[in-house]
């Protein structure tokens, strides 16, 4: 549903959520069409929201995995990929045993309406759908597309900003208030409460969002080892783990 | 064919009176030099076991000195400490293993070399097993505490050390070593490739080391157990090559020991003499063994473990060896001259095993070479011994007449079984059901001295049991290993 | 009776003598003995220790692993800057540079080397050795961070905005709806 339009700014509900889709300038025939088009696929088979999703078949139906659709079956691939690479830190079973695809759908389908916009043409664009950020090109005038970070203590603030690059275009936050659940994994006093990670694609990005808040600093520092990044983290403490993009 | 049986018993010197069941009516000085050796003997294997127990022990500890024990509060904290523990024992294993073929003095001293090679065999198994569990457990434990599969588990860990890969050669290669080992598949091969396949243990554990130290929190660079890990390997290394590799290049050095002369003795069995020079400081006696390497093209590769088969003076050494095998055979084509090269001397077939006053020394075939050495060299006061030679044709009765001749002159009393043996026993058909006390009655107060095939040994040693013979009496030599 | 061609490759050992016994049992005592002092020393150091650096920054000790369970942080010493092997050793004027101790895990090791000037910390680099001795200098990696040098936003020029995932409803009152509505 679209909630806002105008010539450069079009705001539609997917997923549960809103997606904020900005351009330099006028946008591209059939290219926030195609946005949609994709998160509404995703959404209709991926939701769990939705009973007569292939995923409520999957988590809740008894379908397996073994026979359900080539893409379920891909997806599921990729999530167990990143389980893997990240050591069990990103995982998309739930402790009660469940298959939990969304965290890492939403990813997806940023991603790839970011393909239907290159290939209507878009160059420059902002892609923002529920607090995950991909970008391409620069805005009007040739800046930099600038990504506000929410500060976790108040959402009516911003805490600190990213500029993006062709080299770090995606943004993405993963913090206690999002919807499901977390395995938390880190025994420190010192939790991580809110961790925004940028990377070279958005699903990098969210994934490693979720499993840095979800293992904690012992696995920001093995992430950071292992991909091109820059991260903030807010802590329980008050204080901040931040790479040097974030500091002053 | 005329089966003989012969009864010879030399009378004992008039002059001494002994009940059957007598003891001399005060201890010897003799008896009492053998008794503080025995208790020395003891105290030497209290002291190995302790060591061998608190090594493996030690291993564990420093796992839970690191604090390890809190793993056990998860499944899969559980299952990865039981094989982090195991890959700890199971190495520890593996240096006691090493220590014992490296033919340590004092192992050899305590055990005798051959009981130290089995207790080796007996251990390797437990460490084949014990890398097994080791790689099988932690593969299991980081899976459960990852939460990734097993197979994820270890491609993540393929991919990201080359450690990892080489540990997993080496685990690899152990079990290849254990499995030729079994014997089952050992009598399959000759010993050569059999040797040779169990050298590859040496690069195996090689293949092994990196991984422990660079995958390892527990041995983690500044860490007091990477100190002791470190000093545990060096040991190792250091006591196998003082006593496998330099030890012996010393003593071929020192010794220059050549053939002197090769003697028929009976239809089948060769006499070889060798002369050298500091033979007293070789340290040989009679009853010892030692890994003989007779320096012609033909037979330099071939290291043979054989008995003296009389005692040593300053200068010559003596081996009796029967013709079997393509390799023994060999031998009675020796040229005086020919240089050789020794390893030893081994073995607790001699005086340094006496627990006693009284002995009884047991020989069958060829096994009569160490029996007529050991009678040669060993102390006794004359009526204290009896040698009993056991053969099933009088051809077997190698070296006789100087056993004969030895009997006479030191006052030991023999007997001579010969014979086709009754079923399993250890004694000819004319002598069937009859025990060694039958024999010699006091032999429950003597040492037991026993060699020669395999299966008649085990007759031997059964009938030993059966007659209550004290095991610390008993000292039996074996080579099939 | 026993097959001839199966019987040991072994010597009978001689059935267990009451000496036997005695120094078995005695090395298992000593064994049992090395074992609980083993224990003892690990409970007594407890689990991960922590030191704090000089100024503001808490220690960046705890590196090993990605798992809750700590046994290899425990006793090997996770200190980090201060107190550890190596220490101080200066760089720059007014520069120094504390090394931490090696942590290790299946993935390889990982030290950490701080540098702190005027009481902050300015760099932080860790050297890792992927398990095959190849070792790995990265720069300047996630520091502990005041949220006054936290690099300040400027709204004005923010066109999207990232946080954690909000309803549709959420939307409404967030930060991202105020600047859809602006643009």
């Amino acid at each position: 549903m679209t909630l806002s339009t105008n010539g450069t700014r079009h705001v539609f509900t997917s997923m549960g959520t809103a997606v904020s889709l900005a351009f330099a300038a006028d946008a591209p025939t059939g290219a926030i069409a195609a946005v949609e088009n994709v998160f509404r696929a995703l959404d209709n088979q991926f939701s769990l929201y939705k009973p007569q999703s292939e995923a409520t078949a999957v988590a809740h139906g008894g379908l397996p995995i073994a026979q359900a659709s080539r893409r379920m079956q891909d997806t599921f691939a990729l999530a167990e990929r990143w389980r893997n690479a990240t050591s069990g830190a990103f995982t998309p079973h739930r402790p009660d045993g469940s298959i939990d695809l969304s965290g890492v759908v939403k990813a997806i389908a940023i991603d790839e309406a970011g393909s239907a916009l290159r290939a209507h043409g878009g160059t420059d664009w902002c892609l923002n759908a529920g607090g995950d950020v991909l970008t391409s090109g620069s805005q009007d005038g040739g800046m930099p597309w600038v990504v506000g970070v929410v500060d976790p203590a108040d959402r009516g603030r911003l805490l600190t900003q990213f500029a993006c690059s062709t080299a770090y275009p995606a943004v993405a936050t993963s913090g206690v208030t999002e919807r499901g659940e977390h395995v938390w994994r880190q025994d420190d006093a010192d939790r991580l409460v809110q961790v925004t990670v940028v990377a070279g694609d958005i699903i990098t990005a969210d994934v490693l969002a979720t499993a840095i808040l979800s293992g904690g600093r012992a696995v920001l520092d093995r992430a950071l080892t292992r991909w091109p990044l820059e991260v903030i983290a807010a802590s329980t403490s008050g204080d901040y783990y931040t790479t040097p993009a974030f500091r002053q | 064919m005329g089966m003989t049986t012969s009864t010879l018993t030399d009378s004992t010197p008039a002059a001494d009176v002994r009940t059957p069941a007598g003891r001399p009516s005060r201890p010897s000085r003799l008896g009492e030099r053998y008794r503080v050796q025995s208790a020395r003997r003891e105290r030497r294997h209290d002291w190995l076991t302790l060591g061998g127990w608190s090594l493996v022990a030690t291993s564990v500890a420093l796992f839970l000195a690191d604090g390890g024990i809190t793993r056990f509060a998860t499944l899969g904290g559980a299952v990865t400490a039981i094989g982090i523990i195991t890959g700890l024992v199971a190495t520890a294993l593996m240096c006691l293993m090493l220590a014992l073929t490296a033919r340590v003095p004092v192992i050899d001293r305590t055990l005798g070399q051959d009981r130290a090679t089995t207790l080796h065999a007996q251990l390797g198994r437990g460490m084949v097993f014990g890398l097994l569990a080791h790689g099988a457990f932690l593969m299991a434990g980081y899976a459960l505490e990852g939460r990734i599969t097993p197979v994820a588990t270890f491609v993540d860990l393929w991919q990201s050390s080359t450690d990892f890969i080489w540990a997993c050669l080496a685990l690899l290669m152990f079990a290849v070593v254990g499995i030729s080992s079994m014997v089952a598949v050992r009598r399959r091969y000759p010993y050569e490739v059999w040797f040779a396949i169990h050298l590859t243990t040496y690069a195996a554990i090689v293949a092994s080391l990196p991984h422990q130290f660079s995958m390892s929190g527990l041995f983690a660079e500044g860490t007091l157990a990477r100190g002791f890990w470190i000093a545990m390997f060096l040991a190792t290394a250091g006591v196998i090559l003082a006593y496998r590799v330099i030890a012996p290049i010393i003593a071929t050095a020192t010794h220059r020991l050549t053939v002197s002369r090769v003697t028929p003795v009976g239809s089948d069995a060769v006499s070889i003499e060798l002369t050298g020079r500091h033979l007293d400081a070789l340290g040989a006696r009679g009853g010892h063994w030692l890994q003989w390497r007779f320096l012609t093209p033909a037979l330099a590769l071939q290291p043979h473990p054989f008995s003296l088969s009389a005692d040593p003076t300053d200068t010559t050494l003596r081996i009796t060896v029967r013709n079997l095998g393509a390799g023994s055979g060999r031998l009675a084509t020796l040229r005086p001259g020919t240089r050789v090269a020794v390893e030893g001397p081994y073995g607790m077939f001699t005086d340094a095993s006496r627990t006693r006053e009284r002995v009884v020394l047991v020989g069958a075939g060829i096994g009569i070479a160490p029996v007529r050495a050991l009678l040669e060299s060993t102390g006794f006061a004359p009526g204290d011994a009896a040698v009993i030679l056991r053969a099933s044709t009088p051809d077997e009765l190698y070296l006789l007449d100087e056993v004969r001749a030895l009997c006479g002159a030191k006052g030991a009393t023999l007997h001579v079984l010969v014979g086709p043996r009754a079923g399993d026993t250890w004694v000819p058909r004319s002598y069937a059901g009859a025990h060694l006390t039958d024999l010699v009655p006091w032999v429950g107060d003597a040492d037991l001295y026993v060699c020669g095939p395999e299966a008649w040994m085990d007759a031997v040693l059964r009938n030993a049991d059966e007659c209550g013979i004290p095991a610390l009496q008993i000292h039996d030599e074996r080579f099939a290993w | 009776m026993t097959n001839p061609a199966t019987a040991t490759l072994t010597p009978l050992i001689p059935k267990g003598t009451t000496m036997t016994t005695r120094r078995n049992s005695a090395a298992l005592l000593a064994s049992a003995g090395i074992l609980a002092t083993g224990w003892g020393i690990g409970t007594a150091h407890g689990k991960t220790l922590t030191t704090t650096v000089p100024a503001t920054a808490t220690s960046a000790g705890t590196t090993a692993g990605t798992t809750g369970t700590t046994g290899t942080t425990g006793t090997t010493g996770t200190t980090a800057s201060g107190n550890t092997s190596g220490a101080a050793s200066g760089t720059t004027a007014g520069e120094t540079t504390y090394t931490g101790t090696r942590q290790s895990d299946r993935w390889g090791s990982l030290q950490v080397t701080i540098t702190v000037a005027s009481g902050k910390i300015t760099n932080v680099t860790y050297t890792t050795t992927a398990g095959d001795g190849k070792s790995l200098s990265i720069e300047a990696r996630a520091i502990p961070t005041l949220k006054s040098e936290v690099l300040a936003a400027q709204s004005a020029q923010v066109s999207s905005v990232s946080g954690a995932t909000y309803t549709s409803t959420k939307y409404l009152t967030s930060l991202q709806s105020a600047i859809d509505q602006m643009a």
